[in-house]
């Protein structure tokens, strides 16, 4: 405490006037106790007159009181003065203080401005960076919609390639099987052509053989016909001959059956498919 | 490929599978044949051990190989000798290409014998026909040809004539210029021969009578030509025609009411028909030529003859009952002696030409002549009682022997002939 009243003299003198206007109080503050000094500022003195009987009293107190107002106004004046050095003070005091402040205020205002310009900057710079940010992203957006159409795009040809591919597949295995039909079709004909061709030359070969092996009787004439009905097992063998359909002439009919039998085992057909097990001879003598 | 060629194709397959399945679909028509004899093996009679005066199963074989339908198989290729069924396998035969097999058995039977006899078809493998039989000890031949018959009618559908007889003429120098001449009746084959008439004269023109029990011919043993007719039996004989000129070719009808002979009483020899009960003649031809050689025909309603009236010798038919001729034969200059086949298509003839004379048949229906032998001075042909073959006499070595031909010409066969010619052989119609 002490270290702050050295640091400030003015405090300290003003604490020592103080203590000793307290004292001063204590001394006189019997009479004052009747009448409360008025500790009032500079300016308004008070006029008291003593009206009544105790007229020494009202004297003696007159002339305390006239010294008292004395003093009070030297006092008074002292006071006023300090209060004056005071309120200089402390106007000066204010003044620096409002100089101080405005001083404080404007920096504050200049460091206001400061951060307002910077805020400004910053929003400035923040929009501009929102801008920016929002021109990449919608930059980003564009590309990323470009891109998505592109993928899009490539999808839907690479669908459309794929699509073309299978088509084209499927195009290929129809054609294919439509080949493979034709093919078999065609090899089916030609099988049937075949076995046609060779049907024939198996019934020229058993024609020749049953023919080679008929002794035709001198009774056999023209008009006569007699139906031998064969049975194979597939070596070729005759199980049975049997005149199905008589030329009425017996010995005829049984030519023809000798003529089967003596065949007998008849030739193998020239395709298993042709093989029959069951068919006819017609015997029918011409001329 | 069209749908259309697609159907074709499925409906192509369909008939084969159809053809596959439906059994009998497949017919094969056969319209030649081989024109030859059924081969057939006949297997001598057994059981052996016994000496028989005949080889039947020879007879039979010899019959079958004359009549030409048949080729038997030579004994050395008998693969068995099988004479019980229970012995035939029907596979060696086969083996052996034979039609048929022919078995039988010849058991001593009292004073003559019990012929058995099978035919079996070997590729069937069935018996096709089997008897058992009497034969006295001198009958065994005829015994055999009766066989052959029916083996023959069994396999052919038509009766044999192979237990049938020939009438024949021969002629035996017996010293110089002196001629024996001889009407002789023999079986088919022309064994057993026995004469019926015999004379120093020429004897002519045999002609049997329908029912077989007698014969017709023309004698000369009174130096002029006369028409007999003799039954077999009883030797019985009864002259017929005796008339200034020619008297020949007497010609039984088939009824055996009536005779066909050739005279020449009016002139030049001309056809008539004597009735045989009434002796009543009724004369058929007038021409310039001579008309020859008449022969009737199975209906009896027509009668062939040979006239020379166009100029040379040619077969003429006409009615039975006279009226106009009309010419049959047109190819060669030569055509004689004309007999009828017992169906009455087809006539068989003397064929003359280049100075060889052959004998053909005619077929009356196509009107198709066909030369069946190849002989220098074939004649006299006859048809056997079935129509199948054909006996003539023909030449070798400068004399007269008796043959026989099938109709088909293929097989030609030397009937066995004593000593002397043979000549104009007529076949006998089947014994009633």
């Amino acid at each position: 405490m002490l270290k702050e009243l050295l640091k400030n003299p003015r405090a300290l003198i003003f604490a020592v006037l103080v203590h000793v206007a307290l004292i001063a109080i204590l001394v006189v503050s019997i009479q004052w106790n009747a009448k409360p000094a008025k500790l009032q500022g500079s300016g308004d003195i008070v006029q008291a007159t003593v009206i009544d009987e105790a007229k020494l009293q009202a004297e003696k107190e007159r002339k305390r009181a006239e010294e008292e107002a004395k003093r009070k106004a030297e006092l008074e004046k002292k006071r006023a003065a300090e209060r004056r050095k005071r309120e200089a003070e402390e106007a000066a005091q204010k003044k620096k203080q409002q100089e101080a402040e405005r001083r404080r205020q404007e920096k504050l205002k200049a460091k206001k401005e400061a951060e307002e310009r910077q805020r400004v900057a910053e929003q400035k710079r923040l929009a501009e960076q929102e801008a920016k940010r929002k021109i990449a992203e919608e930059k980003r957006k564009a590309e990323e919609a470009k891109r998505k159409a592109e993928e899009a795009r490539r999808k839907a040809e690479e669908q459309r390639k794929a699509e073309e591919a299978r088509r084209q597949r499927e195009n290929e295995e129809l054609l294919k099987q439509q080949m493979a039909q034709e093919e078999a079709d065609r090899a089916a004909q030609q099988r049937q052509r075949e076995l046609a061709s060779l049907q024939s030359q198996y019934v020229a070969v058993l024609q020749q053989r049953v023919t080679r092996n008929w002794l035709r009787p001198p009774t056999a004439r023209a008009g006569m016909v007699c139906t031998v009905h064969v049975r194979l097992i597939p070596g070729g063998e005759v199980v049975e001959a049997r005149v199905v359909r008589s030329s009425g002439d017996p010995a005829f009919d049984r030519s023809a059956e000798t003529a089967v039998l003596k065949s007998s085992p008849l030739p193998a057909p020239p395709d298993p498919a042709l093989f029959q097990r069951e068919f006819d001879f017609v015997f029918k003598p011409e001329g | 490929m069209s749908l259309l060629q697609r159907l074709c194709v499925v409906w192509g397959l369909g008939l084969l599978l159809a053809a596959g399945n439906a059994g009998a679909a497949l017919t094969i028509e056969i319209t030649q044949g081989v024109e030859g004899a059924v081969p057939v093996a006949v297997v001598p009679f057994g059981p052996g051990g016994v000496s028989l005066p005949v080889d039947v199963a020879e007879v039979i074989a010899a019959d079958l190989r004359r009549s030409g339908r048949f080729a038997p198989v030579a004994r050395d290729d008998l693969i068995a000798r099988p004479y019980e069924a229970s012995q035939v396998n029907f596979r060696d035969w086969r083996l052996v290409k034979a039609d048929n097999l022919i078995i039988g058995k010849v058991t001593p039977f009292g004073a003559g014998y019990t012929v058995q006899f099978q035919l079996f078809d070997v590729f069937r493998g069935v018996q096709l026909s089997g008897y058992s039989m009497r034969s006295g000890a001198a009958d065994l031949r005829r015994t055999a040809h009766q066989i052959a018959d029916m083996i023959y009618e069994t396999l052919t559908g038509e009766p044999g004539a192979f237990a049938t007889r020939i009438a024949y003429i021969t002629v035996t120098d017996v010293a110089a210029g002196k001629r024996r001449y001889s009407l002789e009746v023999a079986d088919s084959d022309g064994y057993n021969p026995r004469p019926v008439v015999q004379s120093m004269q020429p004897l002519m023109s045999p002609s049997w009578s329908p029912d077989g029990t007698r014969l017709a011919y023309v004698s000369f043993e009174t130096k002029r030509p006369r028409i007999y007719t003799q039954e077999l039996h009883s030797g019985k004989r009864q002259l017929i025609a005796s008339f200034s000129g020619i008297n020949g070719a007497p010609a039984w009808s088939p009824d055996g009411s009536k005779m066909a002979l050739v005279l020449s009483k009016d002139g030049n020899p001309e056809i008539y028909v004597m009735d045989l009960a009434s002796k009543r003649l009724r004369r058929l031809t007038d021409s310039l030529g001579i008309d020859t050689e008449p022969a009737w025909s199975p209906d009896g309603r027509t009668i062939i003859f040979t006239s020379d009236r166009g100029g040379t010798p040619q077969i003429y038919r006409m009615s039975a009952d006279g009226g106009r001729a009309a010419r049959l034969t047109f190819e060669g200059a030569y055509n004689a002696r004309a007999s009828f086949s017992a169906d009455g298509h087809t006539i068989a003839m003397v064929h003359g030409e280049n100075n060889r004379y052959r004998i053909a048949v005619l077929d009356l229906q196509n009107g198709a002549m066909q030369v069946l032998t190849d002989g220098r001075l074939d004649e006299s042909p006859s048809f056997a009682p079935n129509g199948r073959m054909i006996i003539y006499a023909t030449e070798e070595r400068n004399r007269g022997v008796l043959a026989a031909v099938s109709v088909d010409g293929r097989v030609k066969q030397r009937l066995s002939a004593r000593e002397g010619d043979a000549r104009e052989p007529v076949w006998a119609p089947i014994r009633q």
